[in-house]
């Protein structure tokens, strides 16, 4: 809504500038998004009196005109015919800029013109170039056409229950109540009434009552149409609406000025003698004022004469009764219509007018008559139309009256803190437009004005009171109030919160980056980050072949999934980072996954743990020039570290997984639980995917399943022992297709009470195809210092169940 | 000189000359070593001739004794000035070989980056918790009912309707604003009092700009007991202002009557900390920074959730993590934040 202040001072007399204007209606709820300044070009024009015109001796059309321009007194030559001596009139001095040229002074027919006298088109405010645009008589002589004509044009972004502030009066309504000052509204001038009455031959009816809850119709015979007058030009001009012809100005003059949407049709192309209101027919066609063929549905509401559609309620009147240059005759009408159906005809149309943008927040039904009259008073006045006496009226609405409130003044104390009394209260209201009644023990009674259709009960009413006041009267304190231990979520959560904290520490500390992806997918990120389908089921191993949730209405392509891993994140995020050519990429990402249920429920929002390592590790640097590509132990020994810290116990064991390259995959585990996965991307994975070549290791775990694996855990204080270590290395080879884990588990079982630690330190392939493992052991006692030979024995004993179980030879 | 000629005569209790020369031409300390062995050694004539003293007649011993020890001393004592003097030089010449250029970088220790929504997240959350506040979360994928309905904002309602939705089913969608925990941690923990915030993402079905995401992330908080006020809500916020900002910062309300959920309904902002409130590009030349949407909770939204408007009141407010973010880093562009660029990371993580 763009409110040109010299329009605003019709009805409030404004007592402070542009900027201090802004601030205190942003204070009070009405945003302020922008101040444009009018008028600033004409800094140099200055506002002239005709002393005197000559005719012009070598032109019978043009004149001499003698002018006082504050300073000096100066001959213009001018062609128009409206002027004439004493007039207050625009005068652009030679060197000024007129529509984009330098006014030079150059002789016209013999004569020099020493400067201008400008039309309203000249100086960009209206289209009109009938004569010289004629200025207030009282305007003085040599002022600047900027302070004269110029103005301040406050853009608002009025809140959608707020529609009474979409009109002129409404935002000098708020103002005259902030500044204390009594809001004008405008005069009525009530023309004769004269020929037949409108009743006469014509009827209207209301077939829809759900869509249009009341309608004023009125005729006005005779009318003219033809230019509006410069003033209501430029001040439509300056409110951001394009000037038409007198009719359709007053129209969209009396919208801005009540916020009140009227339409005018040409009475002359009505067929028949009725207006209908009502629903449209499925398929029903109409081409609207803008030339457009409209296909309806039977949720919108169609105006319509015998034998059609002549309008589209609330939203655009048709072509077929649009008012004409040959038009004499105006229905003029004044109608309510439903909000939410104006809004879903916009929607579906496309169609977003003024009118829409006013009906679709809710409109005043109160103030269609007065709209009515006030448009029927300047089409009389500017438009030479004649009022044909009486009206026609159709009022659906079920209540009538004002919505009352019971109103306790110390209501304003409990929700503010802060209490203003019965005689604050009143003031305030009234000056909102409130009707207040004498105040008993309850409350005040107040009557809600028609066009406040967002107050209902004693907190607006705090609101009203404490917004005209000011925020800024309420000092800030700190609540005092009980704290209670009731938790306001399921303890899980709160353990699983501070688990993530931790996890976060560790990768941090780590050197894992963190980010933090959209969650939204396009099918093919999501479906090409699955190598072959296997099968795995409601789990994360499996949480790349469940069927995402699909919005209904997505944005774009590539975002209509919602993630059900998060995977495709962060290899895009690898993929991005690694183009830009970052050598270490270590990620991790923190953050929910989506499972779908029925229709019926909500998805399983998992939160999960995603990291991905590729690249090479450590940092690049004259310390480590040729630093090695991560592979799928380094990032094990980061999720190693990582349950260490957390006190997790936990299993790695091979498995298969559709994203991951076969034999470089291990699903985590504890206590059979499946903690997530851990493996290197396959690489047709990574082909699909346009993403480099090398490893990249991937690993999701479940957070939720960690925190109760973390939250089982009782870590406990055990003495260290007071008896020196002994270690000894044992190096053996076994088959290839023993695991370490088979190994370390016979060297646990069979180590003994004083092996106190197991520790592989060096692997290498033998020529023989067998694989060589060192370890060391390390023994320790309790009780006493161990002697070579008790270490040495429990070695041998360790060896021996290495050689009769795993086959393994001690080299 | 051997062991019998010094036995027999007498170097006048001084140290022999020629073992004192030799000593000055000991370069290093091996080559002192190499001395000291010679002449002080156990087989040196000095120290045979000092172990051979029990040979003489007893009435030259004595004699002798004392100035063979004359000469030992002042052989020791010469030889660990020499030796001093020889160290001292060759740690220095160590020390000299040892320097290094300190200006050379250092070898990176490793440091992951923190995401600075996760890290503006933490700070509020930290703050909040100190004035008793509880964390939790909710639900991405919402019912229409939480989101809208049961927030004041039934079916056909403007502000409703003007939002830009993703929906996924006809009464599923995905949450345009945290606002919908106000509902589901009042219905947890039944009555009041309660004090809790809640950080998450939420949609809105929007093209994207430097200020525009159609995914980000808000923080909701919701107070209610029964005589917490406006005033309070005040000062909370301006606690955590104060807290992200620095101590110096001011807070300002002014009404906002946009959110349907709270009345009355305000707005918050703070002076702004780029110009101190002078004006300038980053305040578009206001010096006030407009950080979140607050209010006391609407009457109906309590009695929504079976409490009582008459007994209890209650606040609520959301605000934008990015945001904040993005005024106390000074990012200029929403959109940088899900590029997880390692350059940005690296810049205010």
């Amino acid at each position: 809504m763009r409110v040109p202040l010299r329009w605003l001072a019709r009805y409030v007399e404004l007592d402070r500038d542009a900027t201090a204007l802004a601030e205190l209606l942003h204070a009070s709820g009405t945003e302020v998004e922008a101040i444009h300044q009018v008028g600033e070009q004409w800094r140099t024009l200055r506002v002239a009196e005709i002393l005197r015109i000559e005719k012009h001796p070598n032109a019978d059309r043009l004149n001499l005109a003698t002018v006082n321009t504050g300073a000096q007194t100066l001959t213009v030559v001018c062609g128009a015919p409206n002027i004439a001596a004493g007039q207050k009139v625009p005068f652009a001095p030679v060197g000024s800029v007129i529509q984009g040229e330098v006014l030079q002074a150059r002789p016209i027919r013999g004569i020099p013109s020493e400067g201008m006298l400008c039309a309203a088109d000249e100086l960009g405010l209206s289209g009109d170039h009938a004569g010289i645009l004629i200025l207030d008589p009282t305007e003085a002589p040599g002022r600047s056409l900027a302070d004269a004509l110029g103005d301040y044009v406050l853009e608002l972004d009025v809140k959608p229950t707020r529609a009474d502030c979409l009109s002129v009066i409404g935002v000098a309504r708020e103002v005259a109540a902030l500044t204390g000052r009594t809001l004008k509204l405008p005069e009525l001038s009530r023309p004769d009434a004269s020929g037949e009455p409108i009743d006469r031959d014509f009827r209207l009816r209301i077939d829809a009552p759900d869509l249009c809850s009341r309608f004023v119709a009125r005729l006005i015979r005779g009318v003219r149409v033809g230019p509006s007058p410069w003033w209501m030009q430029s001040l439509l001009n300056a409110a951001g609406v394009r000037s038409i012809n007198n009719v359709v100005d007053v129209t969209n003059f009396i919208m801005l000025e009540w916020g009140k949407p009227i339409h005018a049709y040409d009475f002359a192309a009505l067929r028949g003698s009725e207006i209908r209101v009502r629903r449209a027919i499925e398929g029903e066609r109409i081409t609207t004022l803008d030339g457009v063929e409209r296909t309806l549905r039977p949720d919108m509401v169609v105006i319509a004469d015998a034998e059609g559609g002549i309008g589209l309620g609330g939203i655009m009147g048709g072509a077929e009764s649009e008012v004409k240059d040959s038009t004499t005759d105006i229905l003029l009408e004044s109608a309510n219509f439903d909000a939410v159906a104006m809004r879903r005809t916009a929607t579906a149309l496309g169609l977003h007018s003024e009118a829409v943008r006013r009906f679709e927040r809710g409109v005043d039904p109160g103030v269609a008559p007065t709209a009515a009259d006030h448009a029927c008073s300047a089409l009389a006045l500017l438009a030479g139309g004649r009022v044909a006496p009486g009206t026609v009226e159709v009022d659906c609405r079920e209540e009538h009256g004002p919505r009352r409130i019971v109103f306790a003044p110390q209501e304003t104390g409990r929700l503010l803190g802060k209490t203003y009394d019965a005689e604050h209260c009143r003031r305030v209201l009234v000056s909102l437009g409130f009707d207040v009644g004498r105040g008993d023990a309850v409350g005040l009674e107040v009557a809600v004005p028609s066009w406040r259709l967002d107050v209902h009960q004693p907190a607006d009413l705090v609101e009203e009171v404490a917004r005209i006041t000011g925020y800024g009267d309420l000092e800030p304190t700190l609540p005092d109030g009980e704290i209670s231990a009731v938790a306001a979520q399921d303890p899980a959560f709160t353990a699983r919160q501070a688990l993530t904290t931790r996890v976060t520490d560790v990768l941090l500390g780590a050197g894992f980056n963190e980010v933090v992806n959209r969650t939204l997918l396009g099918e093919r990120s999501h479906a090409r980050c699955v190598a072959r389908p296997l099968g795995l089921g409601r789990s994360l191993l499996g949480s790349l072949e469940i069927a995402p949730l699909r919005l209904a209405n997505p944005l774009a392509e590539d975002e209509q999934y919602l993630r059900t891993s998060l995977v495709p994140g962060l290899l895009g995020t690898f993929g991005r980072n690694r183009r830009l050519g970052e050598e270490g990429l270590q990620f991790f990402e923190t953050g929910k996954v989506f499972w779908p249920r029925s229709d019926s429920e909500l998805p399983e929002e998992r939160a999960v743990l995603g990291v991905l390592a590729g690249g090479t590790w450590p940092p690049r640097s004259w310390r480590t020039p040729a630093p090695a590509a991560v592979d799928f132990y380094d990032l094990k020994g980061v999720l190693e570290t990582l349950l260490v810290a957390l006190h997790v116990e936990a299993s790695f064991e091979a498995v298969e997984h559709p994203t991951l390259q076969p034999g470089r995959a291990a699903a985590l585990r504890t206590d059979g639980e499946l903690l997530g996965w851990l493996g290197q991307v396959h690489p047709s994975v990574s082909r699909q995917l346009d993403l480099p070549d090398g490893a990249i290791l991937m690993a999701e775990l479940d957070l939720d399943a960690l925190s109760l694996a973390a939250g089982a855990a009782r870590p406990r204080f055990a003495a260290m022992g007071r008896f020196p270590d002994l270690p000894r290395q044992l190096t053996i080879s076994v088959a290839a297709s023993v695991t370490a884990a088979q190994v370390e588990r016979t060297l646990g079982e069979a180590g003994g009470p004083l092996l106190a630690g197991t520790r592989l330190v060096d692997v290498f392939p033998l020529p023989d195809g067998r694989v060589s493992l060192s370890y060391l052991l390390t023994f320790r006692s309790d009780e006493r210092t161990l002697t070579d030979d008790e270490a040495n024995a429990a070695r041998d004993v360790a060896m021996s169940a290495l050689a009769q179980n795993l086959g393994a030879v001690q080299r | 000189m051997t062991a019998p000629d010094l036995l027999s005569n007498g170097a006048a209790g001084s140290a022999p000359a020629e073992a004192l020369a030799s000593l000055e031409q000991a370069a290093d300390t091996a080559a002192l070593e190499v001395w000291r062995t010679a002449h002080l050694g156990r087989k040196s004539a000095l120290m045979l001739a000092l172990s051979g003293l029990g040979q003489l007649p007893p009435d030259q011993r004595r004699e002798a004794g004392q100035r063979l020890n004359r000469a030992k001393v002042a052989l020791e004592q010469t030889f660990e000035a020499r030796r001093s003097v020889l160290e001292a030089a060759e740690l220095s010449a160590q020390l000299q070989e040892e320097r290094l250029d300190v200006t050379l970088p250092g070898r990176p220790a490793v440091r992951g980056r923190r995401h600075p929504i996760r890290a503006v997240i933490a700070d509020i959350s930290a703050l909040f918790q100190g004035l008793g506040f509880q964390v939790i979360e909710g639900p991405e994928v919402e019912w229409e009912d939480y989101n809208f309905t049961k927030l004041n904002l039934p079916p056909g309602h403007p502000s409703r309707d003007f939002t830009d939705t993703f929906w996924i089913t006809e009464r599923m969608l995905l949450r345009t604003h945290t606002s919908p925990n106000q509902i589901r941690a009042m219905e947890r923990v039944g009555q009041p009092p309660l004090r809790v915030i809640v950080p998450g993402r939420v949609y809105r079905n929007e093209a994207t700009d430097a200020s525009h995401e159609s995914i980000f992330f808000q923080i909701e908080g919701l107070m209610v007991d029964d005589r917490t006020t406006m005033r309070d809500m005040m000062g909370v916020l301006t606690y955590m202002t104060r807290g992200l900002f620095g101590e110096q910062r001011r807070t300002r309300f002014s009404c906002d009557q946009g959110f349907p959920f709270v009345e009355p309904g305000a707005q918050m902002a703070m002076d702004c900390a780029s110009c101190d409130g002078a004006g300038c590009r980053v305040c578009h030349y206001t010096g006030w920074l407009e950080i979140l949407g607050c209010g006391m909770v609407h009457p109906d939204v309590l009695r929504g959730v079976n409490i009582d408007p008459h007994r209890y009141t209650g606040w609520a407010f959301g605000l934008g993590v990015e945001r904040i973010a993005m005024l106390k880093y000074g990012i200029d562009d929403i959109r940088l934040f899900a590029q997880n660029d390692l350059r940005f990371l690296g810049q205010v993580g």
